[in-house]
């Protein structure tokens, strides 16, 4: 059973279909890429799937569940997290307390646990601050934990949205133009970091302009134009698939 | 341990720009001061004995300035304490601007006046001078009625950002106050509620000015002491993220219209609590006590201070009403009290110019719970 699948999944804003009777899947343990021209429809597709915007037609099953419409703070407790294109940290928090914010929906201190300082409430707080620094140093952000997020570089602060999506202890994660604005040794390290989030039993669906990046990690390449699914397969097929090179480049004449 | 302090109050400086931190801040130090008040910085001992001395001063200070109309100013400074410091929830860690915070200081003071004297006392002839418990429910009660009607003003409010958010609250604590001024049967209008009891304690009174200054400090050390737990715990972290990204605060699993209604009904509470205070406290409530000018002082009051700091709104609230007594000492300000007003607003802008955080908002505080040994500071985890 996959993971994550969509049918004839549809979203329209007004006139405009952004994302037309998508089919889409991902398997357990699966890095699945999803690539395309400007436009064709990629981050609407993780919109609709985190919640952001209901589907205007189409299944979305996640786990065996139907989680179609469901609000993104439902989608992310049931095990989906992303990170986004355009960077969204919390620019005046330190980059531990960002991180806290993502085991937000895994913890349960109540605002009189927390006035009261129950052991449980202690207890709880003590295990967050691990496991956020925990997390701060498997992106290799050890030693930052102190720094606002908005002080800390651009290569840092993608890195910070994963760790920051990781504590919310999702079974999928999206990564929205991951490796956008990296160099060449930053991209090599976030490979990395990617393969390494995939072998601890996560999913990973990833939006990506950088074809080295595509390449290099998919597993498994699905590449949307004007909304619709145009082809699907390994990055081998998908690269010589004449429909793809005709999206990109344009048909002959 | 002092190394990783050090460190700290270097990178304070950051907010402020490359040369770490403006004149202000370099010569009275204040972004340490408080960041060693909430325990950000420094030993335990440190934060302990500033927030000790300020309590001892809170304590002796009444004895000090000797006179009652001083006394009632210090209490008036307590009771903004409060107000400041609960509305600064809303609109410092929430990042919702409220107009209108002065309405659920309203409904608590109207609240135990009504129970009081139009209910008991007139309606069902009951000796009030007998139920000096009910002062101490009726603390709690009103609380919990301006929470309940925090949430519901939010309810309606909570799609709304910014300059409609701010007209709605407006037009929330106008409602309230043309309620209190006209429904004369309820609230008797513009004649006010008078005859509301002095708190006690059984046969203890705690009337009269120095007494009543006590309790308003405990109220005001309570409260302060909440808030804080509050701030520095997944609620704090959930609002400040609410505060500084909301889509992103949803994504990361934050259930955003039910921490915005908390952090509503937060401030509420404490606006709630104070206004029952105020009632028993000026024996009589009167709608001229919450007029519009009331949320935009307490407004003042937490932009003062400094927005998102716990020691903030304090010292906005200690800073500006002092100050306003202090200025009708001046013969000149007596001739023409309108300079009065003039002053204030004039404070206020030169220290938008040159300290647009706030004179406490210089630096973010910790929103995580202190805890002892090994994770105090943050930095002890490697160390």
């Amino acid at each position: 059973m996959p993971v994550l699948e969509t049918k004839e999944l549809t979203r329209a804003f007004g006139g405009l279909v952004a994302v037309n009777g998508v089919d889409f899947h991902a398997d357990k343990n699966e890095i699945v890429g999803l690539i395309g021209p400007n436009g064709a429809g990629k981050t609407t597709l993780f919109n609709v799937v985190t919640g952001v915007y209901r589907p205007s037609s189409g299944a979305i099953t996640f786990m065996g569940r139907d989680i179609a419409g469901l609000p993104p703070h439902k989608v992310t407790s049931l095990g989906i997290a992303r990170t986004f294109q355009n960077i969204r940290l919390f620019p005046n928090m330190s980059a531990k307390e960002n991180v806290m914010v993502g085991q937000h929906c895994r913890t349960h201190t109540t605002a009189v646990g927390a006035m009261l300082h129950t052991p449980r409430a202690v207890r709880e707080e003590r295990e967050a601050i691990d496991s956020a620094l925990h997390f701060l140093d498997y992106v290799g952000l050890g030693g930052t934990e102190n720094e606002m997020a908005k002080n800390l570089p651009y290569g840092s602060q993608r890195r910070l949205e994963i760790a920051r999506a990781l504590a919310t202890k999702p079974e999928l994660l999206f990564l929205d133009e991951p490796a956008a604005g990296m160099n060449p040794q930053e991209t090599a390290v976030l490979m990395q970091l990617i393969r390494r989030i995939r072998d601890e039993n996560m999913t990973i669906i990833l939006i990506e302009h950088d074809m080295k990046v595509v390449m290099g990690v998919c597993d498994r390449v699905v590449v949307l134009d004007h909304g619709e699914k145009i082809s699907e397969g390994s990055p081998d097929h998908v690269r010589s698939d004449p429909k793809v090179i005709e999206a990109y480049l344009g048909r002959s004449t | 341990m002092s190394e990783p302090v050090e460190k700290n109050g270097m990178s304070g400086g950051a907010q402020n720009g490359p040369e770490g931190g403006n004149i202000l801040t370099k010569r009275v130090g204040l972004n340490r001061l408080s960041r060693i008040m909430v325990g950000d910085e420094g030993p335990p001992w440190a934060r302990y004995a500033v927030l000790g001395g300020i309590l001892a001063i809170a304590l002796v200070l009444p004895y000090v300035v000797g006179s009652d109309r001083w006394v009632t100013l210090l209490t008036i400074v307590l009771i903004y304490v409060v107000l400041s410091s609960g509305l600064n929830i809303v609109v410092g860690f929430t990042g919702l601007l409220d107009l209108g915070y002065a309405a659920f200081y309203a409904i608590g003071g109207y609240f135990t006046a009504i129970v009081f004297v139009q209910l008991l006392r007139n309606r069902y002839g009951v000796d009030i001078d007998g139920l000096w418990w009910l002062f101490w429910v009726n603390l709690l009660l009103g609380g919990l009625l301006a929470a309940v009607a925090g949430i519901l003003i939010g309810y309606p409010t909570l799609r709304l950002r910014g300059d409609y958010l701010a007209i709605m609250t407006l037009a929330f604590h106008e409602i309230i106050r043309i309620v209190s001024n006209n429904w004369v049967g309820l609230t008797r209008g513009p004649s006010g509620i008078s005859g509301v009891p002095s708190p006690e304690i059984g046969s203890f009174s705690l009337g009269g000015s120095f007494r009543l200054y006590y309790l308003a400090l405990g109220i005001a050390v309570v409260t302060l002491f909440l808030i804080g737990r509050l701030v520095r715990s997944r609620i704090g972290r959930a609002w400040t993220a609410i505060r500084e990204d909301e889509v992103a605060a949803e994504a990361m699993g934050i259930h955003t219209s039910r921490y915005k209604l908390l952090s509503y009904a937060s401030g509420a509470f404490f606006a709630g609590v104070m206004g029952v205070f105020l009632a028993h406290y000026l024996n009589f409530i009167h709608p001229s006590n919450f007029k519009l000018m009331e949320s935009f002082v307490i407004l003042c009051l937490v932009v003062l201070g400094g927005m998102g700091s716990l020691a903030g709104p304090v010292a906005g609230a200690v800073i500006w009403i002092s100050v306003q007594e202090w200025l009708r000492d001046f013969e000149f300000i007596q001739t023409h009290p309108e300079v009065r007003g003039m002053a204030m607003g004039a404070i206020l802008v030169l220290l938008m110019v040159f300290r647009p955080q706030g004179i406490f908002g210089g630096r973010h505080i910790s929103l995580q719970m202190r805890l002892r040994s090994r994770h105090r500071a943050g930095k002890g985890e490697e160390a």
